[in-house]
């Protein structure tokens, strides 16, 4: 197939901002298209070679596909530089420096000059695939050749697309509706392509089925281990109230994880692991990938959850962004790994030992996956209640919050509540909070227990339990758990710091809900800096001032490094100054 | 394999290839030896055949040999006019005998080397001149533009170059010429750094016989290792800038 008929699509394209035209010059591209090669003039529109889950990018660095330019035309690459200014892309260069070109090659001559969609792809695929000594010398003789061949359209989008940056603006929907078009037009067709696309996203794969088999290929598309599903998501509404009255007055309701949504592929010999947006991240959490083989208990699985990273000593939620730098080398990783565990946050399963569990409701999901999956420290599931009391779920809603989550995901538990691929229905629902408090100022808060450290905090403590005043009941009550802001040093010598205050049980004048494994006479002050203030079932302070069954909670408190021994523990901040910390502070988001 | 030549033989072969590329692929049979090379940007191509008769031994099975020619070049830097070369290959190597010298290298892999399909090219007209004439028409026209034209009518062969300012022209009436066949007058402009370095390579031909067109290729062919060899030389042209 002649690469010229593929240009003149796009230019035709780029001329419209219209989905309608741009589906109808795909159609007749479509149909100028033999069906041996409709994968690769699908993947060259999107501008890439290959699905995004395969992780294999084209992206020629713009001076090297600039030396492309010059070994083809001649003209220097000075003059190049100079045109790139005026036209601000290298692909509209590529076009003119083409038109310009006076010195021909042997081969213009020759019958056969025109370029193949087959050779254009060949070529891209050698340039994204060349490595090690000599690659860069390959990739721009590669980009040289074609542009030798071609037209000076054909070199605008060649450079575009070699460059990684083709961006004619299709959506993944806009083909769908062309192909469905070019070979059938049936509403029904329509719909089998979607979901097709929904539980194997490759616009190639779909389209060589659809011309060589017809619809009974795109009928016969299945689920398969390693190939990432479209996720599934959820809608919205304002209130709490309003979820529970749209889901029929009873629903399961999940803790929505601030993480990264991860959906993992296990099979007997290899594990994938894919984003939301399908890309692989297999290599970037290794530690993900053995939690996930090891608390699976079956053969082949396809688990949906949420990746966030965790404390291990205050169990509290990180944001994400603590693991965001993991994308590189493996010593960078492992180091990553140790800093910041991950924990992943199981809700659903999708397929199982060759099974397809999509079209089963919810629940029966829910009841699967708990049964395959043994939880582990760092594989668990998704914190969850089926409620119909909208008091319970509110409460429930104010601990999510508290535990470092967005706010809830309520789940459908009809027999209606199958996994919709791709889909952002109302079978899910989120609610996020809507509200922030954040706190500017320093508190000084007194310490009333502690907990046992993990992992490299083996044998000292792991977090202090701390407590802000009530004067007028004259007790200590509970307002977060510290483990952060404290040099090694002064984490090992905590445990003899305490020694003297340590007492058997909680002591009468603390109110806290929380069982710690250390108790201590309220004495020691230390002055804490927090990012938020968050409404909490857990802790005690202020409890029911501002919400029924709600205190108020520090979020990633920090020890400032000041002990406070000028304060005593009744001059510590009161709770009083605490609500209203919360109340001049509230600020809405979102 | 075994095969002796004399060094400047072997010299004119390495600058001709060298004037494209700097690995090159060589087919050696029964009859001799050929190489064809084409420069990476596709504007020019030789194609060289040497008969067995140019060596002075020529004991071979049939062979294809991937080499290296800038290390070709430095050997024959150790080399003095007149010296015999000894050549024989050896599993993956290749050895150069030169008096007490040997100097061996590895063969490259033939599969990395691409071997140019000559392309199909009509050419109407023919001339053959000296190659002195032919020189000098090329080095007048390398200090004044990195272009120059050939143009060949039924009565005469010329070759000129317009710079900014200015101008050289060389001028053959046909009865100074060998040949001369011409229907229709043809025109080309070709790119004269390319033209520069072969005849600098050019070693042993007398003369050049031109086969050209308008805004088409041109070819030349002419006598290489003392007349037992010919190459051929093709080179695109340039078309003429609005």
């Amino acid at each position: 197939m002649e690469y010229k008929i593929i240009a003149e699509t796009y230019s035709k394209i780029e001329s419209t901002t219209k989905r309608l035209e741009m589906t109808d010059y795909l159609v007749e591209l479509f149909h100028n298209t033999p069906e041996d090669v409709i994968d690769k003039v699908i993947y060259l529109t999107q501008g890439k070679l290959y699905p995004d889950y395969m992780g294999i990018e084209l992206g020629l660095a713009e001076k090297l596909a600039m030396r492309g330019i010059t070994k083809a035309t001649g003209i220097k690459e000075k003059t190049l530089s100079e045109m790139l200014k005026k036209y601000g892309d290298l692909g509209s260069v590529a076009e003119e420096a083409i038109k310009k070109k006076r010195q021909m090659t042997l081969f213009s001559f020759e019958e056969e000059k025109s370029l193949t969609v087959e050779k254009v792809y060949e070529n891209f695929e050698k340039i994204a695939k060349a490595e090690g000594e000599g690659s860069q010398d390959r990739k721009i003789q590669l980009l040289a050749e074609l542009l030798n061949l071609a037209e000076p359209l054909e070199a605008k989008y060649i450079v575009r697309t070699v460059e990684g940056k083709l961006r004619l603006g299709i959506a993944d929907m806009t083909i769908l509706d062309a192909l469905s078009i070019a070979y059938g037009g049936t509403k029904e067709l329509r719909s089998l392509v979607e979901r097709a696309y929904n539980i194997h996203p490759d616009l190639g794969y779909i389209a060589k089925k659809l011309a060589k088999e017809g619809i009974e290929g795109v009928k016969s598309i299945k689920i398969e281990l390693g190939i990432p599903i479209r996720a599934m998501l959820a809608e919205r509404l304002p209130s709490l109230e309003d979820i529970l009255a749209k889901m029929g007055g009873r629903a399961a309701f999940e803790y929505k994880y601030d993480g990264m949504r991860i959906q993992g592929h296990v099979g007997k010999d290899r594990t994938w692991l894919y984003s939301r947006r399908l890309e692989n991240l297999t290599s970037q959490f290794p530690d993900v990938v053995e939690a996930l083989k090891e608390a699976f208990q079956g053969e082949e699985g396809i688990f949906d959850g949420e990746a966030v990273p965790v404390d291990i000593n205050t169990g509290e939620l990180l944001p994400f962004q603590v693991v965001s730098h993991r994308r590189g080398r493996k010593y960078e990783i492992e180091k990553a790994i140790e800093d910041y565990p991950v924990v992943l946050f199981l809700f659903d399963v999708i397929y199982l030992n060759g099974e397809d569990l999509t079209p089963k409701p919810y629940p029966e999901r829910r009841k699967i996956l708990e049964k395959v999956i043994k939880p582990t420290d760092r594989v668990k599931f998704a914190h969850r209640i089926v409620s119909s009391d909208i008091g319970e779920i509110k409460e429930f809603f104010n601990k999510a919050i508290e535990d470092g989550c967005e706010g809830l995901v309520a789940k459908s538990i009809g027999e209606e509540s199958i996994y919709r691929a791709g889909a952002r229905e109302f079978l899910w629902i989120k609610y996020k909070r809507d509200y922030k408090v954040e706190m500017g100022d320093t508190v000084d808060l007194v310490v009333v227990g502690a907990f046992a450290g993990k992992g490299k905090r083996k044998g000292t403590y792991g977090a202090l339990l701390m407590a802000a005043y009530n004067p007028e009941k004259d007790r200590f009550e509970t307002v977060c758990k510290l483990g952060s802001g404290f040099t090694d040093e002064q984490l090992a010598y905590l445990p003899r710091k305490f020694e003297e205050l340590k007492i058997e049980n909680k002591h009468p004048r603390v109110w806290s809900e929380m069982e710690a494994d250390y108790w201590f006479v309220p004495k020691v002050v230390l002055e804490v800096i927090g990012a938020e203030i968050t409404l909490s079932p857990t802790h005690t302070c202020a409890r029911d001032v501002i919400e029924k069954g709600a205190g108020l909670a520090i979020r990633f408190p920090r020890f400032t490094g000041r002990w406070r021994d000028d304060k005593s523990p009744e001059e510590a901040t009161t709770t009083k100054e605490l609500i209203e910390m919360y109340r001049n502070q509230i600020k809405k988001i979102g | 394999m075994r095969l002796k030549m004399d060094i400047k033989d072997l010299k004119e072969i390495t600058n001709l290839l060298l004037t494209l590329v700097s690995e090159a692929k060589f087919e050696v049979n029964g009859d001799g030896l050929s190489v064809k090379a084409v420069d990476p940007a596709h504007v020019a191509m030789i194609v060289i055949n040497v008969s067995r008769d140019a060596f002075l031994e020529f004991d071979t099975e049939e062979e294809e040999l991937g080499v290296d020619l800038d290390k070709v070049r430095d050997i024959l830097k150790l080399a003095s006019s007149g010296d015999i070369v000894e050549i024989s290959k050896d599993g993956n190597k290749l050895t150069f005998l030169i008096g007490n010298l040997t100097r061996s290298m590895p063969l490259i892999d033939t599969s990395a080397l691409s071997v140019p399909k000559v392309p199909n090219l009509v050419l109407p007209a023919k001339v053959v001149i000296p190659l002195k004439e032919f020189e000098h028409g090329i080095k007048a026209a390398e200090s004044i533009s990195d272009n120059i034209t050939l143009r060949i009518t039924p009565t005469e062969f010329e070759m000129y170059t317009q710079g900014d300012e200015d101008e050289a022209r060389l001028n053959i009436p046909r009865d100074m010429l060998k040949d001369l066949s011409c229907e229709e007058p043809v025109k080309s402009m070709y790119p004269v750094d390319y033209l520069v370095k072969l005849v600098k390579a050019i070693d042993s031909a007398d003369s050049v016989t031109i086969y050209m067109g308008t805004d088409y290729p041109i070819k030349l062919e002419f006598e290489v290792t003392g007349g037992k060899g010919k190459a051929e030389y093709l080179l695109a042209p340039r078309i003429e800038g609005e």
